[in-house]
């Protein structure tokens, strides 16, 4: 994955940050919240993108009818599985606290 | 984390009434008197609100004090009475405090002034009345010290306990961060980010940020049902505006797929707004879910989480206030957004920068929208800290007619032992229609 990381590079964060925008998009305009239990994966999502945009990455388009199977945890997952990938490239910083079990989504 | 509230309630020398006079011990107490006096000034005079005649005397008779200390600290060889200094030490901390904060600026009622300066005078009494017995009568500093114990005599009842948002100012620990230090040091951090850093991440964080302290204000509020007897009504009012300032922060948090403003957020707030969601995480939300009313009253007794809730409400309010202000500012002028997914401007023409262009008539109207939701959203905000502040108002003056006197400890009531207090001093001093009264 490490590999693959690297050569996909630009495309694959690009399309990382359409899915996090995406998935809160969706999360916020989907839930009602009385008590606010979204906050805090909304706040997680808005770090993923300060990442991205640390990196000057532009969101790839990602529409809503062609991701059906959508959600937050599957754009957490994706974070996670590329915080993963990424422990030797310039985004294991940045990316640190998606491989952390601490964050609450 | 040390508020004034926590600095004056803590200010409060208590004079054993049996205990001998220790006369012969004017230096140490005049002494003391220099630094206490000088900060008891500091104080009054960072206090807002327009000064009265009776508050000039004491202020005129604190700087009679503040010099007769001086002059015994030139005598040399003397050692300040340390209570005294203890009490000089904490209201140097509230009026840095006061003169910390731009008070000017923020919404303070004339009586949130009055209730402090009466608390401020309360202390000066409970102070003098423990000097008194320490000086020999007509020895050089009584008569003045006699006169303070006259001129704040009417205070001496007034309750060491917050009754207004100014005995909320808090200076950050060093040590062990709570949610109301974390929540202090973010709001620095957000309010500079939006008035000087205004991207979109900036702006959605710090929106974010206030959401979760609305819920944060709702969770405590829920708390407090059933826990303020005669203020159900308020708290009800309460989790109400908490919920409706999240619902309207939460919505600021996502701008419309039309509108961006590119670049990453400050550094600052980024570590700012992680350490308060740690903290609130921590304190409210542990294992992933709002503590429930019972785990946080076992925690907190009421009176604790009130006061947290009317902190974090104050610095959304404040901080709601900035935003509404940068927000106000975007859209104007040469500040112009760029429509999303666009390496080149949709219409118009670019200014200062590729990301600058001129809006076209449905990004206008999404700006316009997204101010007003600012707008509601500050109004929210401050709906919520008024109805904080409203319960703490309505709990002092509920408790003052319904509690029933305590004892300090000593067997006696307040009553009894300030009239023994006061009788001292009568016998001692100057009689009641000496010196100037206080006018409240």
């Amino acid at each position: 994955m490490a590999s693959e990381v690297e050569l996909a590079d630009e495309q694959l964060w690009a399309l990382a940050y359409g899915h996090v925008l995406q998935a809160r998009r969706q999360m916020l305009d989907a839930a009602v919240d009385p008590l606010g239990d979204h906050c805090f994966a909304n706040a997680v999502l808005l770090d993923a993108e300060n990442g991205f945009e640390l990196l000057g990455i532009t969101p790839a388009v990602v529409p809503v009818q062609h991701s059906p199977s959508f959600s937050v945890e599957s754009a957490l997952a994706l974070l996670k599985e590329v915080a993963d990938a990424a422990e030797a490239h310039r985004l294991r910083k940045i990316l640190l606290p998606f491989r952390s079990e601490s964050w609450e989504a | 984390m040390a508020t004034i509230d926590d600095l004056l309630r803590g200010a409060q020398l208590v004079r054993t009434i049996d205990a001998p006079p220790r006369a012969g011990l004017e230096l140490e107490h005049l002494a003391a008197w220099n630094a206490l006096a000088r900060r008891a000034r500091r104080v009054l005079d960072a206090v807002p609100g327009t000064p009265s005649a009776a508050d000039d005397a004491i202020s005129d008779n604190l700087k009679r004090l503040e010099s007769r200390g001086g002059r015994a600290l030139a005598a040399g060889g003397v050692e300040a009475e340390a209570g005294i200094l203890g009490v000089a030490l904490r209201l140097g901390a509230v009026a840095d405090l006061l003169a910390d904060r731009d008070l000017n600026g923020s919404l303070v009622r004339p009586s949130d002034g009055d209730h402090l300066r009466a608390r401020v005078y309360g202390t000066l009494y409970r102070t003098a009345a423990y000097t008194v017995p320490a000086i020999a009568p007509h020895r050089a500093g009584w008569q003045d010290v006699l006169e303070l114990a006259h001129l704040t005599k009417g205070y001496r009842d007034v309750r060491q306990e917050a009754g207004s948002p100014l005995e909320d100012l808090a200076a950050p620990g060093a040590r062990h961060p709570g949610l109301e230090d974390v929540a202090f040091r973010w709001e620095r951090a957000a309010s500079r980010a939006v008035l000087d850093s205004q991207t979109r991440l900036t702006l959605e964080t710090v929106a974010a940020d206030l959401a979760i302290l609305s819920a944060s204000c709702t969770v405590l509020g829920v708390a407090l049902r059933d826990r303020m007897p005669g203020l159900e009504p308020q708290v009800e009012a309460l989790v109400a505006a908490g919920q409706r300032a999240h619902g309207m922060w939460t919505r600021l948090s996502r701008w419309p797929d039309l509108m961006t403003y590119p670049g990453a957020r400050p550094t600052g707030l980024s570590e700012a707004s992680l350490q308060l969601r740690g903290e609130v995480q921590r304190a409210l939300r542990p294992g992933g879910r709002w503590a429930s009313p019972e785990e946080l009253l076992a925690a907190s007794p009421p009176s604790a989480l009130l006061d947290a809730a009317r902190r974090l409400a104050a610095s959304n309010r404040r901080v709601g206030a900035d935003f509404a202000v940068a927000f106000d500012g975007l859209g104007r002028g040469t500040r112009l957004w760029a429509p999303y997914r666009s390496s080149e401007p949709a219409t118009g023409y670019v200014r200062k920068s590729p990301r600058w262009v001129d809006l076209d008539d449905a990004a206008r109207s999404s700006v316009a929208s997204m101010r007003a939701d600012a707008a509601s959203a500050l109004t929210a905000s401050k709906d919520l800290a008024g109805r904080a502040d409203e319960i703490t108002r309505a709990r002092v003056s509920w408790r003052s007619r319904n509690a029933p006197a305590q004892g300090l400890g000593d067997g006696r009531s307040p009553a009894t032992r300030i009239e023994a207090e006061e009788a001292l001093l009568v016998r001692r001093g100057p009689g009641p229609d000496r010196g100037p009264r206080p006018s409240r």
